[in-house]
């Protein structure tokens, strides 16, 4: 098999792992205030919180779609940073075909997908802090930078864990994004593990070589388990 | 003097509770322009979509909206993918609840050891079991593939999909069937109840709320689910939404007015049973 197809492995390995990290970063810097921020408007929400879920239950194929749209050379994205005088921002190929903006802009639908769950979480996380608590602090003459760090934020880890946890797994299994969106490409530039599996085994890449899409598929598990037991490790190190 | 000003704390509150707002509003802006963008494209001529970038199309017809419709062949597609994601959701609700009930409060050998192995079964990606799953069912139990009849690859689709859910229904309804006092289970038992009737009539209503969260959950995933259903279902009369909208624009040039009216065709359903169930539970915040 010689070094090409390890090359290869290593490189969509490492789109996972870049995936991993930035969509649960920005998943948890995007949810925690969104969840404060429903946590305190009490009035007229409901509503509003119907519309946030919608990325998360519409899921799939239409939204890629739309995504892609948005994504094109004359897209909305690139009419906007034309409008706002950031012609040089704006790929002339179109978001999803530069070498360079191709996975953030992967990501960067993947957070927007991610974002609702884990603001639920969050949300029922804050709920269970009792009033009392905040209420004392406020006396105590604490700010509210002081509560969110010195309360809310130690109280809500086990639901930070979860949703770290969740979501990791979540970046390092998944790849029908990719394979619907760009494919892979450019140039292997959004290639993940999972879909390196998929096209080996079903891509048309030649013959099929389930042989080698399966070991791949096995590092993949072995990752994930390596994976899930740092997790409950940290987790039981919280308790 | 005193009673009209507000006191500096209240000011800060009421600022706080603005910025929530604010904060509230402009993200649910960002959640739901891509669907408000969607259905504008629909209504755009292919040329407009790149140069209209208003939300108001310059003309209102829906002429892409009705060779959609037709081109989609909407009911037939429309009606598999309800097929499938009413067996896979009916499927996991009654297999995994029975077995969560069994773990849950049957008393037998070997009970924790079976319940971690089915949990660890949670680790494993989809992908990698995608193989053994095809090769399986196309050559050795050929319930797929070019000679299978329309119920067979329906079985042979629905089948892996709601073994798929069944590591997290189970650890679900154990964790909510272990809730309920045991002291229920006792009583009906003393009355001469069956372990069947016991799950019937007391377990099973009294676990709607995990019901309702694994079936909502299994009703998204196989309405929404892509690469598993484009491996099995290779006769176009049989594809699912997903997949017809995919088939759609098969073309050199991609046309967006086309590929917006469809995608919309295929979250509206979603969307309508998502906004149902949120009404019906109108308790929850």
């Amino acid at each position: 098999m010689g070094h090409a197809p390890n090359k290869a492995f290593l490189n969509a390995l490492g789109n996972n792992i870049i995936i991993m990290i930035s969509v649960t970063v920005g998943v948890i810097l995007i949810a925690l205030p969104l969840a404060l921020a429903m946590n305190r408007a009490t009035r007229g929400v409901t509503a509003f919180r119907s519309l946030l879920l919608l990325p998360m239950v519409t899921a799939g194929i239409a939204v890629y779609y739309v995504w892609s749209l948005i994504y094109q050379p004359d897209g909305l994205l690139n009419s906007l940073l034309r409008a706002f005088g950031l012609e040089a921002l704006a790929p002339k190929d179109g978001w999803l075909a530069n070498i360079h903006t191709a996975l953030p802009a992967l990501i960067v639908v993947m957070i927007w997908a991610g974002v609702p769950l884990a603001m639920l979480l969050y949300l029922a996380g804050l709920q269970t802090i009792p009033q009392e608590l905040m209420e004392a602090s406020i006396v105590d003459g604490a700010g509210a930078w002081d509560r969110l760090r010195r309360i809310v934020w130690p109280l809500l880890r086990p639901v930070t864990v979860i949703i770290i946890i969740t979501t990791l797994s979540t970046a390092l299994q998944g790849y029908e994004m990719p394979l619907l969106m760009t494919d892979g490409g450019p140039t292997d530039h959004t290639m993940v593990v999972g879909l390196l599996v998929y096209k080996k085994a079903f891509g048309g890449w030649g013959t099929p070589a389930m042989g080698a899409a399966s070991a791949y598929g096995w590092i993949l598990f072995i990752l994930g388990l390596g994976l899930s037991v740092l997790s409950l490790r940290s987790m039981r190190a919280l308790d | 003097m005193q009673a009209t000003l507000p006191s500096p704390r209240s000011i800060r509150s009421m600022v706080g509770g603005g910025i929530s707002y604010v904060v509230i509003g402009l993200y649910t802006l960002l959640s739901v322009y891509p669907f408000l963008w969607m259905v504008s494209a629909s209504f755009k001529e292919p040329v407009e979509v790149y140069q209209n970038q208003s939300l108001i199309p310059w003309n209102l017809n829906f002429n892409t909206w009705i060779s959609t419709w037709g081109d989609l062949n909407f009911f037939t597609h429309f009606l598999n993918t309800v097929i499938l994601t009413m067996v896979v959701v009916l499927g996991v609700l009654l297999i995994y609840s029975l077995a969560g009930y069994g773990f849950a409060v049957l008393p037998f050998r070997g009970r924790n050891v079976v319940f971690v192995f089915f949990l660890s079964m949670l680790l494993v990606p989809g992908v990698t079991i995608l193989i053994p799953l095809y090769v399986m069912l196309r050559l050795q139990v050929p319930l797929i593939g070019p000679d299978a009849s329309y119920l067979s690859t329906y079985v042979g689709l629905a089948l892996p999909m709601i073994n798929g859910a069944g590591p997290f229904a189970i650890f679900l309804f154990r964790n909510y069937f272990r809730t309920i006092p045991a002291e229920l289970r006792d009583a009906a038992l003393v009355d001469g109840c069956s372990e069947v009737r016991i799950y019937w009539s007391i377990y099973m209503p009294l676990a709607l709320p995990a019901m309702a969260t694994i079936g909502i959950m299994n009703f998204l995933a196989s309405w929404n689910a892509y690469v598993w259903p484009s491996l099995v279902l290779t006769k176009p009369e049989w594809l699912t939404l997903p997949l017809k909208l995919r088939e759609l624009d098969m073309q050199i040039v991609i046309q967006w007015n086309v590929r917006m009216a469809g995608s919309l065709f295929t979250v509206i359903p979603i969307i309508l049973v998502f906004l149902l169930l949120q009404a019906l539970q109108p308790c929850r915040r």
